[in-house]
């Protein structure tokens, strides 16, 4: 009898609905073979072709574990890697307060040479966190990234991939070899998509991946970077959520934060709540709550919620999310994975114009250690800092020789290219980019679409909105007259929110710069404070080997 | 490249009806039978092509088994996207693996092993398994199924496939594995990589869960005179 039911069920569930094997499904999955052995021989390829670390980074490294483990010793504590059941409670003291939290939950997400995990992004809707994109990302401290994506049908929160559901992508950038190299593999054929000068082109995904391979000038910028379509560009939202945990610290934000225990999958962790202080002085919204999860042994960040405005013609509020999964600080780094060989069958396309790949931008490197030179190359003089945050090195210098300010055919999108110069500094995973351009216009205008017309302030040169996202923008702004250097008395505007990598921007009329990366806005204020001119610079300037 | 066996989906559905009765005992014939029957299938030469990195080899390999993997992961996820990335992602990981693989278990069982953590990782990366307690603003607003009408619910969760989706994953697959697809529990364990006396426990937990679905909506069956038969 029991058997009898058994089957009973048994047939019940086979009669359920399965949905079939659609006709794509095994072609898609030839051109994943594809790329897997393309990897595998990458891999394979990547031990013999990568030079070995230089003997001062190993050295670095082995001091790295050397003080750490002598660390261990006196203070009587264990080391143990995140998210393993291994894992021992009490990394460092035990913190009190929200802050001394999120402080060390900055260390520890600032430890080591190298730092991996899996982030998801999206949206918050009925309380139930909906993943847009999801991507494994491995970031090495020399700069160096290896992102591994794909989108959902949720979409919200990925470059490319929430437009096109199902789709992958990989995207690598070696930064000592100046190469990144990106695979695309879209999930529906004959998709319409329009790059950034506004033409639509048609391709047929079905049966070949498109590569987006560049040889960069330089890193990419993100200082002068408008929303790409690359992965890369904003360095991961790893690098905002820092930049927002500190100004969290340091803005007094968290004097009425809120402090639980809770637990996440078995694990004791830490939930913090609070109300970001709107910086700005426009009305939406007048807040943002932050949620904030920290896991308990390894003080690595699990979940970070913040509240923004739908980028939309109807702006209203909505919950954002990141989250993250088996993050790994400080873990060796296998050779070959910040190299991407290319698919047989792909389709090789040359840059952002073929979609919205990377691209130089027109930027060349250049050694800023000569600011003559620079300044008979570029043909002005910009601005230095003479001061960065201590432990901060340049470890970049480009420039753009163009000087025009256009618009980008119907996206009313100003392509950040007139002449520039900027500086990239690192400290282990934080990046600072100064950036002074002769551009000093500000753009404004009005854009239409669908039959309405959205007022546009354009003269945030870091990023260029209209309609409700300028205003929301707008009101996560913050205003400070500067007192020093070639833009004393100037205002200085600065965004610090989740949405946007942290910046300053301020303008003379004839130059605006930007400071833009993982600063609070306080130390965004003082960098901007110590710029100095040609001569002026070349005493007090970090130099590139400090 | 001439495939020694014919590719194409098992056999849909009946296999319940097919398989032998031992479903409660453990290290069941069925156990002999489907390892049996899986080697027997699929060729040692197709699957030494498929190792070595032949591309027709190996699609031609999952095909076979696509049916069956469909059918776990579908009741796993619960929807057809997911379920075509998972398995997409399924496939690709055991091309990569195949080179390691030892056949200690049959290809089938592995297969089926490695679309079962695949789905459990999506389940996870998807917020589907309990999230932290986390309230922001959106909480006091109306929940999308603030109205609805009790009775949808209560039909709702009579629905087998509701209530499938409602058991925890693990006792799912087990059901799944055991009850629908036919496999014995020292398989299926070899799949969850759990003891064949936990399979147990779990077909045991999802049959009495199911089964009160399933039992009230059976029509009774009327004798010729009328009676309720027994």
């Amino acid at each position: 009898m029991s058997d009898d039911r058994d089957l009973q069920l048994g047939d019940a569930i086979n009669a359920l609905p399965v949905p079939p094997r659609d006709d794509e499904f095994m072609t898609d999955l030839g051109l994943r073979l594809e790329v897997a052995d393309a990897e595998r021989a990458a891999a394979g390829a990547g031990a013999a072709d990568r030079p070995p670390r230089p003997w001062f980074a190993r050295r670095r490294q082995w001091l790295l574990v050397t003080a750490a483990a002598a660390a261990a010793i006196v203070l009587g504590l264990a080391l143990f890697g995140p998210g393993r059941g291994a894992v021992k409670s009490g990394v460092g003291p035990e913190p009190a307060t929200a802050a001394q939290i999120i402080r060390s939950a900055l260390a520890a997400t600032g430890d080591g040479h190298s730092l991996r995990g899996v982030v998801l992004s999206g949206v918050v809707r009925d309380g139930r966190f909906q993943v847009g994109v999801r991507e494994k990302f491995v970031m090495s401290d020399d700069g160096s990234i290896a992102v591994q994506g794909r989108g959902t049908r949720n979409g919200g929160g990925g470059p490319i991939a929430d437009s096109i559901p199902g789709s992958t992508y990989r995207a690598v950038y070696d930064a000592p070899a100046r190469v990144e190299t990106h695979v695309w593999h879209f999930s529906r054929p004959q998709r319409a998509v329009s790059n950034r000068n506004g033409k639509v082109r048609h391709f047929t995904f079905s049966d070949q991946a498109v590569i987006i391979r560049h040889l960069a000038a330089g890193p990419p910028d993100s200082a002068l970077g408008l929303p790409a379509g690359s992965p890369l560009d904003e360095e991961l939202p790893l690098a905002r959520l820092r930049a927002n945990m500190l100004q969290l610290v340091v803005d007094g934000s968290l004097s009425s934060a809120s402090v639980r225990d809770i637990v996440v999958d078995g694990r004791p962790a830490w939930l913090i709540s609070t109300t970001q202080l709107a910086p700005g002085n426009a009305p939406v919204p007048a807040s943002s709550p932050v949620t904030l999860v920290i896991d308990k042994a390894t003080r690595l960040p699990i979940v970070y919620r913040w509240m923004s405005v739908w980028m939309d013609s109807r702006p209203h509020r909505i919950m954002l999310e990141l989250r993250f999964e088996d993050l790994v600080a400080g873990g060796e780094v296998s050779p070959g994975t910040f190299t991407l060989r290319v698919p047989a069958h792909a389709m090789v396309t040359g840059g952002p114009q073929d979609f919205g790949g990377p691209s130089t931008r027109g930027y060349r490197v250049i050694d800023y250690r000569d600011a003559h030179l620079l300044g008979t190359t570029i043909g002005w003089q910009p601005a230095f800092p003479e001061w960065v945050p201590p432990g901060f090195r340049l470890t970049s210098s480009t420039y753009s020789a163009s000087n025009s300010w256009k618009p980008a055919g119907g996206d009313w999108h100003p392509e950040p290219d007139s002449a520039s110069v900027s500086l990239a500094y690192r400290r282990g995973f934080d990046v600072v980019y100064v950036s002074s351009s002769l551009a000093a216009d500000t753009v404004s205008g009005s854009y239409s679409s669908g039959g309405n017309t959205y007022e546009g302030h354009f003269d945030d040169p870091f990023v260029q909105l209209y309609g409700p996202a300028w205003r929301y923008l707008e009101s996560r702004t913050h205003e400070v007259r500067l007192s020093s250097g070639p833009f004393a008395g100037e205002i200085a505007h600065i965004v610090v929110d989740p949405s946007v990598l942290p910046h300053l921007w301020v303008t003379n009329g004839g130059n605006t710069v930007t400071v833009s990366g993982d600063l609070s806005a306080a130390d965004m204020v003082r960098v901007a404070e110590s710029l100095r001119r040609g001569e002026q610079l070349a005493a007090g300037s970090p130099s590139p080997s400090q | 490249m001439m495939l020694a066996f014919a590719v194409g989906p098992a056999a849909p559905g009946g296999m319940a009806s097919m398989r032998v009765a031992e479903a409660g005992r453990l290290d069941t014939p069925r156990d002999q039978a489907d390892g049996g029957k899986a080697a027997s299938e699929v060729a040692a030469t197709v699957i030494a092509e498929a190792r070595r990195g032949d591309h027709a080899a190996f699609t031609a390999l999952v095909a076979h088994y696509d049916h069956r993997l469909r059918a776990l992961a579908f009741h796993l996820l619960g929807d057809p996207e997911a379920t075509r990335d998972a398995l997409q992602d399924a496939y690709v990981k055991a091309y990569v693996g195949l080179p390691g693989f030892r056949g200690e278990s049959e290809i089938g069982t592995w297969l089926h092993r490695i679309v079962y953590t695949t789905c459990l990782n999506h389940l996870r990366s998807t917020g589907r398994r309990p999230l932290p307690a986390v309230e922001g603003p959106e909480a006091h607003e109306g929940r999308a199924d603030a109205g609805r009408d009790p009775a949808d619910t209560v039909a709702s969760a009579l629905d087998l496939a509701s209530l499938l989706r409602s058991l925890p994953p693990e006792q799912r697959a087990a059901v799944v594995l055991v009850d629908a697809l036919g496999m014995g529990y020292k398989q299926t364990g070899e799949i969850l990589g759990v003891a064949q006396g936990t399979v147990a426990s779990r077909v045991t937990s999802a049959r009495a869960k199911l089964r009160r679905v399933l039992a009230p909506r059976k029509e009774p069956a009327i004798s010729d005179d009328g009676t309720e038969a027994s």
